[in-house]
């Protein structure tokens, strides 16, 4: 790694006692050109010599967010800047996809072993989406929740045996339309009396026997919601 | 009305009297004569010529009817009262004349009293006092015989009353009435009352005196009815009168008493017993009672008197018992019982103080013989009999009764009134309509107006709705007490959300450490550097932990627990209403009722069950059981949830007993238990709180009991308070000896129970000492039977003696009833009442129908009906008015929403009525203004009625939301409370640890274990905290925003209010500027409102010049609090907004820029401190407001 010139945005005396241990340890190639505590410092500072990288705390002071905003204005003005996000945000999802959207080259979480060499590394290098350990296992935790809940879609499919009528007479349901409605469409070759008689079929399938009485169309639509059959993030209406 | 009905009864008499004198009458009279006389010589004979005069009477109703009478006496003698109150009915129902219905009525008291049925005593008694007034009126015109009858009748009215009270004890009465013969009888008329006379002074009872004086009185007495009735032959009384001598000698003290006073008459009766005996034939050796009883007895058997045969088989019984030969007594008794039985096989009813008697002198000989359980047998059935026989046993029908006749007047009158109302009012009309004056009808309708009627109807209206504004107005104040405890919560969430960022503001050192020890130890040594760098952090986390028990400390005064005494049933109440989400799951529910009361914080409480019973809902499977339980003590009510669930193993049961902090997801069987240790954990807390708070919570406590698959128990206590707390501690010291009373009054009857009865008597004769005053008369009848049983066992039969007749005797006092007579005097009084009023109501009703026949018939001006009509049909409105708002009061009380829906359907019958009205007059444009403004006035007013009702309702509820959102924010503050006491609590302990290991570790740097030890010990430091940081975190994640867009202008109007304040605090002028401005911002008011307080009492002790400045920027506004002559270093403006000691309002100032921040979806929101040339800015942004 080549040599390069860092500033170290950071609050907590403390804490930035701590990096700066860090950066002379384990990362000597870095030269730390300025330390500040808050956002006037920080643009004080970038007036004078650019940097290479800034590694950024998000909140500072009183202000929480204001990281986010200083990213923005960076990227916006310094784009050859390269910016790592070091925050203590570790629970605040929210906070990462917005300083993602602003530019920011990577995340690195103040837990576990905070900052590594590799991580600084790869960012100088030009690698994008820089995160470390603990931050990866928060979005891969995230990611596995999320295939899961896909192909519980695919599984429930196959438990109750959905057709693609079943699927779209469900999600139609769920839409809001009428039998007579959902009978209309192009893709539904079926009258309001056959959708009645899969009404009852899907009833049937959906509901232990004990739960079947007095099952309307919006109970249907709802177990279809909870069994994965149909996403609610995709409701779309086919056309008519 | 009263002297008509006498006249007319004096009539009906003297026509009786008169009947013409016939044979067949005459013969009849003489076999009646000979049945009265000989009716106490030969009972036999008297019933033949009773039966002859019977016969013989034909159509000669008296003589018939005193053959009745006679026949009625035989039947009472031989104890077929069944009989006997047959015929002596058929005399009442059949004969008109007033003497030998006087008679019937004398002998059905006789009856009555046998049977012991008080109440018809009374009834005939009363009977026979008015017959006797009436035929007093008239005893000029009537024959011997029937004076004769009279005198019989008189004498034997006062004989028979007199027996009635002896019998229950009311001695001075039975004296009175036994005086009141005493010149009667002195004309030595009927020689058979004459002897009854005397024969009741002498048998006992009736006198007073001093001893001596009475035994020779009654002795002369007896003397008389002895020497009379023998020369006479008359059985009954001799017999009777040789069986009280016998009574009275058994006693060896009267004896005494007559052989020194009385030597001649004694040794006469003792030769002429003997005499007697010696003709019988028997002579076994006996003493002189004996020898009268046995006499007494043979006149007895041979006059054929079962009553008196068994009360001499009594006496003999009695002697043989004074003698002490037991066996015989008993033999004597049970004679007499096997009498008592054959009476009962020849009638229904029989005399129950008679039995009583055998059955206890049964019980008495029992004991003497030593046979305890049939003892026992007989004296409990003596003393069923003795409570049958009581005199106030018909007071509750008779109460009844009463207050039916009553009521029953009552209504007459009422009635009565109303007619008579009526008649005057028609009357009045009448009048009227004779001067045929129209214009006077019309000024009558005006007068509706001023008529006390309509102001009625207008005041029943103006305090019905004088009241809603009141409860409107205390509903109102109950809201505006809402909103400012939900103020005060809000103020406190904030600043506890703050002191939860505070706990957070440690993680990231310790993240450090952390990050350090982990290097260290892939390392394999320690540096010196990252040691100093660890206690460098750990000097820092103690110092923000430091901080946080300042904040804790600070803000303990703050907010306290809401202590109050409160009935459980509320909070139960509450909890019943959450039965569905049991029933979803298939889960009873069950919630006892109960009417204890606690003292403890009402809100809380319901927390601790709600959380509770949810917990054993998560925990148990369809089909289960949630059951509320209450278990008292005098000193605290204990509340447990038990379930039916999976139960816990052991060690989570210790863990959550013993343990103040634990990581719930380590705790129970499934793994679908997040959430579970937490509430728990909550609930512990509060009770310990409660602990910390007074003594008075130390029976406080919390625990669980569960095994794995038997469902978990959780309970809790909370003081007790006893609801009769206050009466007890004003009547303590009486309650103190009444309690040591009956307290003696059990033991007594336990020491009968388990056969001490030396220990019984001691224990009776105490509690008598302790009950000074008689407290308790039926639980001194109780005590004075126990003392009497134990000294039967103990065969003390003095003792006995005495307890018994204590016993009977507080038994009567406790049972008498003086008002028997008054009462069935009343009873009589009413229904004659009645008659009257109902021959009034008759007469009231011809007459107001001839009125109406005057009024209406004869009518034949329309217009003046009509008139008369609306008159009519506008009081009768004004009635219904009232009625209808008596109707709505009490509607009011429980179901408000039905206040409007009856109001409403009023308002529409009148507005009926009204449409009805007006098409009658709606030729007369007068008439038609006049009803149109009546009922107008009158549905305005009640409209009022229903405007106020929904403003009540729709206060109700608000005020509902209001109290729900309070406790809300209230338990949530409680449990924060809790969750940061306990953070505080917990952790105190690691940070030095950790710093003296890393200290050790500067002296060895190469000690790899250390290196490890300090490690798991950071880690497990952080777990703990993290653990706990989120049980406080997750009460925040309930959110308390309230999105609102205020215009900046309002924030300078507060900040100018708030400097307002400061300066008259402070004394001191402070130079305000706030720009004026039209932008607006999206907050929550009452957020900024204290942000806008932290910043300025922060500053308060030196601000001088403030200036407050708004600037748009984008999409923010950005305010400057900037303040003039105030300096802060550079270095005090960069830490403003970091936990220290000092800085606790900033600290406050920067977690609701963190609320907004968050609440807007974290748009950058601005908050620092920069200096200016003259002091320094604070400059935070906030949303700006799209529009």
């Amino acid at each position: 790694m080549d040599k390069f010139k860092v500033i170290i945005v950071e609050d907590v005396k403390l804490e930035l006692k701590g990096t700066e241990e860090i950066f002379r340890h384990d990362i000597p190639e870095a030269e730390i050109i300025g330390t500040a505590q808050n956002e006037s410092e920080f643009w004080k500072l970038m007036r004078g010599e650019a940097p290479d990288l800034v590694l950024l705390d998000l909140g500072l002071g009183g202000s929480t967010t204001v990281g986010v905003d200083i990213c923005r204005q960076l990227k916006a003005r310094y784009s050859q800047v390269k910016v790592l996000v070091f925050t203590g945000e570790v629970l605040n999802e929210k906070l990462w996809v917005e300083v993602l959207n602003a530019g920011a080259d990577g995340i690195i979480l103040k837990t576990g072993n905070l900052l590594e060499r590799d991580d600084v590394q790869l960012v100088m290098h030009g690698r994008k989406l820089v995160f470390n350990e603990p931050f990866l296992e928060k979005v891969i935790d995230r990611f596995k929740r999320m295939v899961n809940g896909e192909s519980a879609t695919s599984d429930a499919m196959i438990e109750y045996e959905i057709d693609e009528y079943d699927e779209r007479f469900l999600r139609h349901l769920a839409l809001g339309y009428t039998k007579d409605m959902i009978a209309n469409l192009r893709q539904m070759p079926f009258g309001t009396k056959s959708l009645e008689k899969r009404q009852a079929d899907l009833i049937n399938r959906l509901f232990a026997p004990n739960e079947r009485t007095g099952v309307n169309a919006v109970h249907l639509a709802v177990r279809a919601i909870q069994l994965h059959i149909i996403d609610p993030e995709h409701l779309i209406a086919d056309d008519e | 009305m009263r002297i008509l009905l006498s006249v007319i009864s004096a009539i009906l008499l003297l026509t009786g009297c008169r009947s013409g004198v016939s044979e067949e009458q005459r013969s009849s009279d003489i076999c009646n004569t000979i049945s009265y006389e000989t009716r106490y010589s030969d009972i036999d004979s008297s019933y033949l010529a009773a039966k002859k005069a019977y016969s013989l009477s034909g159509n000669y109703e008296e003589g018939r009817s005193e053959a009745l009478n006679n026949l009625a006496y035989y039947y009472y003698q031989q104890m077929k009262f069944d009989i006997s109150a047959r015929l002596l009915n058929k005399v009442q129902r059949q004969s008109r004349n007033q003497i030998e219905l006087l008679c019937s009525d004398v002998m059905m008291m006789k009856v009555m009293q046998r049977i012991g049925n008080g109440y018809e005593f009374f009834r005939y008694r009363n009977s026979a006092l008015n017959r006797m007034d009436r035929i007093n009126e008239s005893l000029n015109e009537l024959t011997d015989h029937q004076l004769n009858r009279i005198y019989y009748a008189n004498t034997e009215f006062h004989i028979v009353s007199s027996t009635y009270y002896y019998y229950l004890g009311q001695d001075s009465l039975a004296n009175v009435e036994i005086n009141a013969i005493s010149d009667y009888v002195k004309s030595d008329k009927d020689v058979t009352q004459f002897l009854y006379y005397h024969y009741m002074l002498g048998s006992g009872g009736l006198l007073k005196g001093n001893r001596t004086d009475v035994i020779l009185q009654e002795f002369d007495h007896l003397l008389l009815t002895y020497t009379l009735s023998k020369s006479r032959k008359i059985t009954y009384f001799e017999a009777n009168s040789l069986q009280s001598f016998a009574e009275m000698l058994i006693d060896s003290a009267n004896v005494s008493i007559v052989r020194q006073y009385r030597r001649d008459a004694y040794n006469y009766i003792n030769d002429q017993v003997l005499h007697d005996s010696l003709v019988i034939g028997d002579d076994s050796p006996c003493t002189l009672p004996l020898a009268l009883a046995r006499k007494s007895l043979s006149l007895f058997k041979q006059y054929k008197d079962l009553f008196q045969t068994a009360c001499l088989y009594r006496t003999i019984g009695d002697i043989y018992f004074s003698e002490g030969s037991y066996q015989q007594a008993h033999a004597s008794y049970t004679k007499a019982l096997s009498l008592v039985h054959s009476q009962k096989k020849r009638s229904s009813k029989t005399f129950i103080a008679w039995m009583a008697g055998i059955h206890e002198r049964l019980s008495l000989s029992y004991s003497s013989i030593g046979n305890k359980e049939r003892s026992d047998y007989h004296r409990n059935i003596y003393l069923d009999l003795l409570d049958d026989s009581r005199q106030n046993k018909e007071l509750d029908i008779r109460k009844e009764n009463l207050s039916k006749e009553v009521r029953d007047v009552q209504v007459g009158i009422g009635l009565l009134l109303l007619l008579l109302f009526l008649i005057i009012v028609l009357v009045m009309l009448y009048i009227h309509r004779i001067k045929n004056h129209i214009t006077s009808q019309y000024a009558t309708l005006l007068s509706i107006r001023d008529s006390g009627y309509y102001a009625d109807a207008r005041n029943r209206i103006a305090q019905f709705v004088g009241q809603q504004e009141s409860d409107m107005e205390t509903l109102t104040d109950l809201g505006n007490s809402s909103r400012l405890h939900i103020e005060d919560y809000r103020n406190g969430n904030i600043i506890r959300r703050a002191k939860v960022s505070l706990v957070y503001a440690i993680i990231p050192y310790l993240n450090r450490i952390l990050a350090e020890t982990k290097r260290m130890k892939a390392e394999g040594k320690a540096s010196l550097e990252r040691l100093t760098y660890i206690r460098e952090l750990i000097t820092e986390i103690t110092r923000i932990n430091d901080v946080l028990t300042e904040w804790i400390k600070m803000q303990r005064g703050l907010l306290n627990l809401h202590i109050t005494t409160f009935p459980l049933s509320n909070t139960l109440d509450i909890l019943r209403l959450g039965k569905t989400s049991f029933g979803k799951k298939d889960i009873t529910l069950v919630v006892p009722e109960t009417d204890l009361k606690v003292k403890a914080d009402e809100a809380l409480t319901l927390f601790m069950v709600n959380t509770l019973a949810d917990n054993a809902r998560k925990f148990t499977n369809p089909g289960g059981k949630v059951q509320i339980t209450l278990d008292a003590t005098d000193d605290y009510v204990e509340v447990g949830i038990e379930d039916t669930g999976i139960g816990l193993s052991s060690r989570d049961v210790d863990i959550l007993n013993n343990s103040n902090v634990y990581d719930s997801s380590h705790l129970g069987i499934s793994n679908d238990n997040k959430g579970f240790g937490f509430g728990i954990m909550n609930c512990k807390g509060i009770i310990h709180k409660y602990k910390k708070l007074s003594s008075r919570f130390a029976v406080c406590d919390f625990g669980v009991e569960s095994s794995p698959g038997n469902g978990s128990r959780f309970w809790f206590r909370l003081p007790r308070v006893l609801s009769v707390a206050l009466v007890f501690a004003l009547s303590v010291s009486a309650q103190a000896s009444y309690s040591l009373f009956r307290s003696l009054c059990d033991s007594t009857y336990n020491a009968n129970v388990e056969g001490r009865y030396e220990d019984a008597l001691l224990f009776g004769d105490s509690a008598l000492k302790v009950s000074a005053s008689p407290m308790d008369t039926i639980k001194v009848v109780q005590l004075r039977n126990e003392m009497a049983i134990a000294s039967q066992a103990l065969k003390r039969w003095d003792d006995y003696r005495f307890n018994n007749n204590e016993c009977v005797r507080l038994h009567w006092l406790y049972s008498q009833d003086t008002s028997l007579a008054s009462y069935c005097r009343r009873m009589e009084e009413a229904k004659y009442d009645s008659s009257v009023l109902l021959v009034l109501l008759t007469l009231s009703g011809i007459i107001i129908l001839f009125l109406i026949y005057m009024l209406f018939l004869k009518d034949r001006i329309r217009n003046k009906r009509r008139i008369a009509s609306l008159s009519g049909d506008f009081t009768l409105t004004l009635g219904r008015i009232i009625s209808h708002v008596r109707e709505l009061e009490k509607l009011a009380l429980h179901s408000e929403s039905d206040v409007i829906l009856l109001n409403t359907a009023f308002i529409r019958s009148l507005t009926d009525e009204h449409d009805r009205l007006l098409t009658c007059v709606q030729d007369d444009t007068y008439l038609s203004g006049l009803v149109r403004a009546f009922y107008s006035d009158m549905t305005d007013r009640l409209l009022r009625i229903n405007e106020l009702q929904q403003r009540i309702t729709s206060l109700t509820e608000q005020n509902y939301k209001l109290r729900f959102e309070e406790d809300r924010l209230y338990v949530m503050n409680q449990v924060l409370d809790n969750s940061l006491s306990t953070i505080k609590h917990e952790t105190m302990y690691y940070p030095a640890r950790i710093d003296q290991m890393a200290q050790s570790l500067w002296e060895n740097t190469d000690n790899s274990e250390a290196i490890d030890e300090l490690n798991t010990l950071v880690h497990y430091y952080k777990e703990l905290y993290l653990l706990l940081y989120e049980q406080a975190n997750r009460q925040l994640l309930q959110s308390d925003f309230h999105s609102q867009t205020v215009s900046c202008n309002d924030i300078s109007a507060y900040v100018q209010r708030k400097t307002d304040i400061i300066q008259s605090r402070e004394k001191r002028d402070i130079q305000l500027t706030c720009a004026d401005t039209v932008l607006s911002v999206r907050c929550d008011r009452n957020l900024i409102r204290i942000l806008v307080d932290n910043i300025l009492t922060a500053n308060q002790k030196e601000i001088t010049q403030l200036k407050v400045s708004y600037v748009p920027d984008d999409k923010v506004v950005s305010i400057y609090f900037t303040f003039t002559g105030i300096r802060r270093s550079e270095e005090e403006l960069n830490d403003l907004f970091s936990p220290s000691k000092d800085n606790f309002a900033y600290y406050i100032v920067r977690q609701i820029i963190r609320e907004h921040d968050a609440h807007y979806g974290h748009p950058g929101l601005r908050l620092d401190a920069s200096q200016t040339d003259a002091g320094f800015t604070i400059h935070f942004t906030l949303t700006g407001n799209q529009n």
